[in-house]
């Protein structure tokens, strides 16, 4: 019974992405890629919040709050909701910017503000090595899902049947299908993730909640430096990453994006729900194979069958409505920002290659890279943060020269990950927020110096 | 003086002081406005962001100290949950405080 709803969740998934192509059967590159800005505040909201509750989330957090108990809850949920007001204030000044300049991509604002190829290459690739795991962490997702139905199929048909769907969906009407897709993904994952939440505190109860050992230890100093660096770090970092701001690029208005931040914390209220499934399966020694597993080991434990298929259908289509997103933010990325001079019909045809490309990447790095991946992926925040300084140039016309940015993006960069990788972590600071100084002081020294330059040269002029 | 000494006197002096005087006047209501408006910023931005942030990170080291449970739930977790809707109530009391009627785009 649960494979069957699943198998109809998917269908479902299917039919809803054949509906979105409906009166846009011919689309030009920036309708495929941001819907023409026309998106209204629904779809603008379903598409901007699918990132909160990825399957990243909605599996990654019971599991964390499983194992790394109250210091990893601290810094996850006080960013995400920080990043709301930060997008109230910034994200109608990057739609406006977006506007401005026809920007189907972040590297595209970078380009139209500082006239430089280099600068646009360098965000070009800064933006996919951060984003490059993301799929393969959505796969691996959907495979810790698809384990609760012991299907015995080898991990390759999966991976390629999620990668293939993603495909089809995008090729279908590019933004629109996975837009359309999250309003009944939301849907699905509000009612799945309420419904194991009360069922685990109606199974739980109170008194099974677990002893202050494990959620009631004060967090250790070192745990509240890193998280009072974090916080805010990834707060702004949030409203910068590339896709969050194509995202912001399908909006109608600014107005729109100011009103969807309104509410988008309110959407956060299945968080505690997602608490109190990772408290019932720590008091009820839930026999969890991995932290990963949690919540759907804690679904199937509680719910009847036909609801776990429906969990398990909300959980997949959270992890392929991330997926299509990161795919259509990789590719224009490349098609548009990397390789000039291609058609509007080639920058769409190139951008479909480079998409089939990273899905076949993702399949094989969630079979054989999961290593890689993992350091990859902790990167994530460390490299989007860099961005920082040069989107708050563009919006606020900051008089920064494209190659003060570029020099400040690379220092932060290896500051940043280098940092990660040699395990520095001085006073428990976060080390993007040690590279965004760095890459702020470098940007600042460069445009300094060159200002100077110009002043000397032109009091010799005059001389 | 006669008629055309009188209109070169007025253009000169009376209607150059009148002139600069408002020009003072329109300088001077020009930084008011410009005070209001940062004025403004400041409330806007320190409801919105401000107050969340001090409300969540400002308060994370004394509560996060805390061991006291409700429910069983930690006291910085429940503070965490209640900042959902604290943190969209300062963005609803600015939209309608500030932003509601502007031109925004």
């Amino acid at each position: 019974m649960a494979s069957i709803i699943f198998f109809l969740v998917i269908l479902l998934s299917i039919m809803v992405a054949l509906f979105s192509r409906r009166g846009h059967g011919h689309q030009d590159s920036r309708d495929f890629f941001v819907a023409s800005g026309q998106f209204g505040g629904i779809l603008v909201f379903m598409l901007a919040v699918g990132e909160t509750y990825s399957i990243g989330s909605i599996m990654g957090f019971p599991s964390a709050a499983y194992s790394a108990g109250t210091s990893f809850i601290i810094w996850f949920l006080s960013y995400i909701v920080l990043a709301y007001p930060v997008g109230y204030f910034l994200n109608p000044l990057i739609w406006r910017a977006g506007r401005d300049c026809q920007a189907l991509t972040m590297a595209d604002l970078f380009r139209a503000r500082f006239g430089s190829r280099g600068l646009e290459r360098l965000v070009v690739l800064t933006a996919i090595l951060c984003l490059l795991p993301m799929g393969e962490l959505q796969i691996v997702g959907l495979l810790r899902v698809i384990d609760q139905f012991h299907w015995a199929l080898p991990e390759q048909w999966t991976t390629t049947a999620a990668a293939g769907l993603t495909f089809v969906w995008i090729m279908l009407s590019g933004i629109r299908a996975p837009a359309y897709v999250s309003v009944i993904k939301d849907s699905l994952v509000l009612i799945a993730v309420t419904v194991v939440g009360l069922a685990a505190l109606r199974a739980g109860g109170m008194a099974h909640l677990p002893a202050v050992a494990w959620t009631g230890h004060p967090v250790a100093l070192r745990d509240q430096v890193y998280a009072l660096s974090t916080i805010p770090l990834q707060a702004v970092a949030f409203c910068v990453a590339p896709q969050t701001v194509a995202f912001v690029f399908t909006a109608r208005s600014a107005r729109t994006v100011r009103r969807n931040q309104i509410v988008m914390p309110l959407y956060m209220v299945m968080f505690p729900f997602l608490y109190l499934v990772a408290l019932y399966a720590r008091s009820a020694g839930l026999p969890v194979p991995s932290p990963n597993a949690v919540f759907m080991v804690a679904a199937g434990a509680l719910l009847p069958d036909w609801m776990v298929g429906l969990a398990a259908g909300a959980c997949a289509l959270s992890g392929l409505v991330i997926l299509a997103g990161t795919c259509l933010a990789i590719g224009p990325l490349v098609s548009r920002n990397l390789l000039h001079g291609l058609s509007d019909a080639g920058q769409r045809r190139g951008a479909q290659a480079v998409i089939a490309c990273y899905l076949l990447f993702s399949i094989l790095a969630a079979g054989h890279l999961s290593g890689l991946m993992v350091t990859l992926t902790s990167f994530y925040y460390l490299g989007v943060s860099q961005f920082i300084p040069g989107v708050a140039a563009i919006v606020w016309r900051w008089p920064l020269s494209a190659r003060a940015l570029g020099a400040g993006l690379v220092v932060g960069d290896v500051v940043a990950m280098g940092g990660a990788l040699a395990g520095l972590q001085p006073a428990g600071l976060n080390t993007g927020m040690i590279g965004l100084v760095a890459n702020l002081l470098v940007a600042a020294a460069i445009q300094w110096t060159e200002r100077r330059k110009r002043v000397v040269g032109s009091v010799s002029d005059i001389a | 003086m006669g008629m055309g000494g009188w209109r070169a006197y007025w253009q000169t002096t009376v209607c150059h002081d009148w002139k600069r005087n408002e020009i003072a006047r329109e300088d001077t209501t020009l930084k008011l406005r410009s005070i209001g408006g940062s004025m403004r910023d400041v409330w806007r931005v320190g409801v919105g962001v401000g107050v969340p942030f001090a409300g969540i990170v400002l308060l994370l080291p004394i509560l996060s100290s805390s061991r006291l449970l409700i429910f069983g739930v930690p006291l910085v977790v429940c503070w965490l949950f209640g900042w959902f809707v604290l943190t969209s109530l300062c963005m609803v009391v600015v939209w309608l405080a500030f932003d509601r009627g502007g031109d925004d785009g």
